[in-house]
């Protein structure tokens, strides 16, 4: 919609302008400040404030020739461009950028062979060379200035007399020269990826060189000061309108399209001109079509003027109006060039850019398992070019990874922005017992082996035994130190087993957990984390060390336990309105409803999980922070759970989760 | 943290208890309380609040005020008093919907015990002796769950009767019982409910006073979850 509107806009504008002689006049055109915009970058006629494009190096060629009377071909122009980070030089040469004037005073004298003489007069306007810089403050914002040397030269044939002897005259030509510098600025902005705008100034700055111009300074060339305002809209991906204004009432008017290719675009380019000083309305036109691919260019253009070829005007109006612009000027005939363009990239291209990122989870060095399947943080990553491309991210927390971690390639679309998640390893030494403050490097990658983007953020990496708070994530604590916890498991039922062997072999599950209930959880002491926001869960190997902990570590080792010896558990995640919360357990009897009676006769001290084959089975609650027996723990767990999620609904309306350790 | 102290579950249980006040005892009327493993018996005496589990036998029955409202629990019936309580529809849906919360998720399998462990005991034999009649019991809960819907508390009966289906699974053979609860998840409009438990009954061995009935209400149903 509002791309629509500014295109309208644009027409409207253009239909109500009287159109003006040029000044920012191109040979090549007007091209979009867009992608494109390599094209345009052998030239800063329409260009002042130096915006390129080019990655590294850039040279250009022109040649070309003016369909005069006799055409004449020359050498229009030789550039050389550089980009260093987000500085942009250009130089170049112009020795096609001439108009010569040759006049007939005429004033004429007999000569001693009754021959007569003219007497001729010549300018020459010559633009020697132009400098560009120009500064990428941000993406889309640059600003740059041009200057460029220009030399005028004025010859006029005199007759001297000279008095000796005798009384006659010798014929010489009076040269009078004149350089100038003529400096501008401009800028240019894109807000949005349809819409470019330039600003620039014109003539603003005007140095002249050599002042010794005594006779001929009314035909110098005029150098108005104004502005002109550029804009681009691209209402299609491959269409731009362009448009440039000059406060002296001149515009330039085109539209560029192009196709791509594999490697390669053929674009084309026309621009329409008005000048007050010639005829017809619409002076002319300069299409131009170019073939670009990476490294090379071939652009052909040319200059159109629909006066026809008489051009013919009185000494009394160039004298009066002169010349404004040195290629487009009322006295300019049709032109051709044919532009070659070499790109060479010595500096490795940055294909795809990290813009932003962000660290989703600190660092619990517990959660080994987590940052495989979750990131840990999220790269907002652009493609820079107009291609699909294969972004490879990888990241090392500084003093945490050893080595860089690879994650998941990811594709991007052209000109595409995503985010990218970063996974990491934890090290299975890490150990560390103390908060730290570490930095991660973050690296993106379209190649094998370099880097096309870095970034660097500060990352928390919490002490080995720190927990989020997220019940969910106590699981990572259960898993460790299986082989202890084995073997000092089947320590404890070793000791049992003449019991054990006296049971069917269906309630086994059941006594198995009662036994080791009663052996290890009952035997500890229940010890309140000293600071209740500091969270902080023992492994179970440290519980049973210590001989004590908290709801958490209780639960941990118990479901710890349970889980080595092959009894399915689960964590309860009671979820609290405010304050505090509850953590306690169940266990996977693995006995069927019909047989639930042989381990109680109360049926509200079970329930029915179906398992995934859509078996049920008789599960049970255990408050581990009894430490009382385990049918005391079982009748606390089951009251709490029976309580707050079957009879409050709690499972139902989210207040009570079942986690499932496996 | 998740903490909380111990004492905190007995003092919120307490507070939540509603009191019942005994009318009448006839017969062998027993009581459970709690998550206790005992059956004690029941008298005009008893102090009975909603933890208690009533079981009544054979011509036995009890008159129960909870407030203004009288209930009464007739003859081979077992009542949780936790389950007299007006639920609303939305609270028997999401009583309902805990059905499937409370299962395994898909992911786990995981019925085998680690083979890293000593087997300890023997197989059972089939001669094991059992302690209660299981789907008598069940046939009790569910006479429980009736009388629940006899005394107004339609949308409890649902989810007790729910509740004995998974616990006794045998009972899911009975018909008639069936038949009844679906026909309440109709009264209540429940009608996806209802279609899928009657799709369910529809495989049984029906009479065919029975299959007629079935038939019938899947066909309504049917058009009804058409419009």
């Amino acid at each position: 919609m509002r791309k629509s509107v500014l295109t309208i806009s644009l027409i409207l504008f253009l239909y109500s302008l009287k159109i003006y002689s040029q000044n920012s006049f191109g040979l090549n055109g007007f091209w979009s400040m867009n992608k494109k915009a390599n094209i345009m970058s052998n030239s800063i006629d329409g260009n002042t404030s130096n915006f390129s494009n080019v990655k590294d190096w850039g040279i250009d060629l022109s040649y070309g020739g003016e369909f005069a009377n006799s055409t004449t071909s020359n050498l229009y122009l030789l550039s050389l461009t550089k980009t260093l980070d987000r500085s942009n030089f250009y130089l170049r040469y112009t020795p096609g950028y001439q108009k010569d004037f040759f006049f007939i005073s005429g004033q004429s004298f007999v000569l001693e062979d009754s021959s007569t003489q003219t007497l001729n007069s010549k300018f020459s306007y010559k633009e020697i060379f132009g400098v560009g810089y120009s500064y990428q403050i941000y993406k889309n914002l640059s600003i740059g200035f041009t200057t460029r040397l220009f030399n005028q030269e004025f010859k006029n044939e005199v007759v001297e007399p000279i008095f000796s002897d005798s009384l006659y005259f010798n014929l010489k030509t009076e040269t009078e020269n004149s350089s100038f510098w003529k400096t501008d600025i401009g800028i240019n902005f894109t807000p949005v990826e349809y819409l470019s705008l330039s600003v620039a100034s014109i003539n603003l700055i005007d140095l002249k060189t050599n002042k010794n111009i005594s006779n001929n300074s009314e035909y110098e060339i005029k150098r108005p000061k104004g502005a002109q305002f550029g804009v681009t809209i691209s209402p299609y991906k491959q269409l731009n309108l362009n448009f440039i204004y000059e406060t002296s009432n001149s515009f330039m008017a085109g539209f560029n399209t192009g196709m791509d290719f594999e490697n390669a675009s053929l674009n084309l380019s026309v621009s329409a001109l008005h000048d007050k000083d010639q005829t017809p309305y619409i002076a002319g036109i300069v299409p131009a079509i170019s073939y670009q691919t990476k490294v090379f260019g071939i652009t052909l253009s040319g200059v159109k003027y629909f006066r026809g070829k008489n051009i013919s005007q009185s000494f009394s109006v160039f004298e009066t109006e002169g010349i404004k612009n040195i290629l487009n000027n009322r006295y300019s005939f049709d032109k051709a060039a044919l532009t070659i363009s070499f790109r060479l990239n010595t500096i490795a291209e940055e294909k795809a850019k990290i813009i932003n990122l962000k660290i989703v989870q600190d660092i619990f060095p517990a959660f080994e398992d987590i940052y495989l399947n979750k990131p840990f943080a999220v790269g907002k990553v652009v493609n820079q070019t107009d291609k699909k491309i294969s972004v490879k991210p990888s990241s090392k927390i500084i003093g945490f990874n050893r080595d860089i971690i690879y994650s998941p390639d990811v594709f991007v679309n052209a000109h595409d922005t995503v985010d990218i998640p970063f996974f990491t390893i934890v090290p299975d030494s890490y150990s560390n017992t103390k908060n730290t403050v570490s930095y991660v490097d973050f690296y993106i990658s379209t190649k094998t082996d370099e880097n096309d983007d870095k970034y660097q953020k500060p990352i928390l990496i919490n002490k080995i035994n720190a927990w989020d708070g997220k019940v969910i994530h106590l699981k990572e604590f259960i898993k460790r130190d299986a082989d202890y916890i084995i073997k000092y498991a089947k320590e404890i039922l070793s000791e049992n087993k003449n019991m054990l062997d006296t049971l069917v072999y269906s309630l086994s599950t059941f006594y198995k957990a009662k036994i080791l209930f009663d052996n290890i959880v009952k035997k500890f002491v229940y010890v309140a984390d000293p600071n209740a926001t500091s969270d902080y869960v023992q492994f179970p190997h440290q519980t049973i060390e210590l001989k004590g902990g908290d709801c958490d570590d209780l639960s941990v080792l118990y479901s710890a336990v349970l889980e080595n010896i092959g009894i399915q558990t689960a964590l309860v995640d009671y979820k609290p309105d405010k304050g505090l919360g509850h953590v306690n357990l169940l266990f996977n009897t693995e006995l069927s409803p019909q047989n639930a009676k042989w381990i109680t006769e109360n049926d509200r001290k079970y329930f029915i999980r179906k398992n995934n084959k859509g078996e049920d089975q008789v599960w049970i609650a255990i408050e581990t922070t009894s430490l009382t027996d385990f049918m005391k723990a079982w009748e606390l767990g089951i009251e709490k759970f029976n309580n707050e999620a079957f009879d409050n609904l709690g499972l139902a309306k989210g207040r009570v989760e079942i986690i499932d350790v496996q | 943290m998740k903490k909380i102290l111990i004492i905190i579950l007995f003092i919120s249980g307490y507070l939540s208890a509603q009191n019942f006040v005994i009318v009448k005892v006839n017969g062998d009327v027993k009581a459970q309380i709690g998550i206790s493993e005992k059956w004690q018996n029941v008298d005009n005496k008893t102090q009975l609040d909603n933890n208690a589990t009533i079981m009544t036998s054979k011509n036995s029955n009890i008159v129960l005020m909870l407030g203004q409202a009288k209930i009464k629990i007739n003859n081979s019936s077992i009542v949780s008093l936790k389950g007299i309580k007006k639920l609303t529809i939305d609270e028997l849906l999401l009583a309902l919907a805990m059905e499937n919360l409370i299962n395994v998720p898909d992911k786990i399998d995981k019925t085998i015990n680690s083979s890293n462990t000593a087997v300890y005991g023997k197989e059972i034999n089939g001669n094991t002796k059992t302690i209660i009649d299981e789907t008598n019991f069940g046939i009790m809960r569910l006479n429980g769950a009736k009388q629940l819907a006899e005394n107004g508390y339609t949308e409890s009966s649902i989810v007790e009767a729910m509740e004995t289906y998974r616990k006794y699974p045998d009972t899911k053979s009975l018909t008639n019982y069936r038949i009844f609860f679906a026909d309440l998840l109709i009264s209540k409009n429940l009608y996806e409910e209802a279609l899928a438990e009657y799709n369910d009954i529809s495989a049984l061995n029906l009479n065919d006073k029975e299959k007629i009935h079935t038939e019938e209400k899947i066909n309504f149903l049917k058009k009804k979850l058409l419009r």
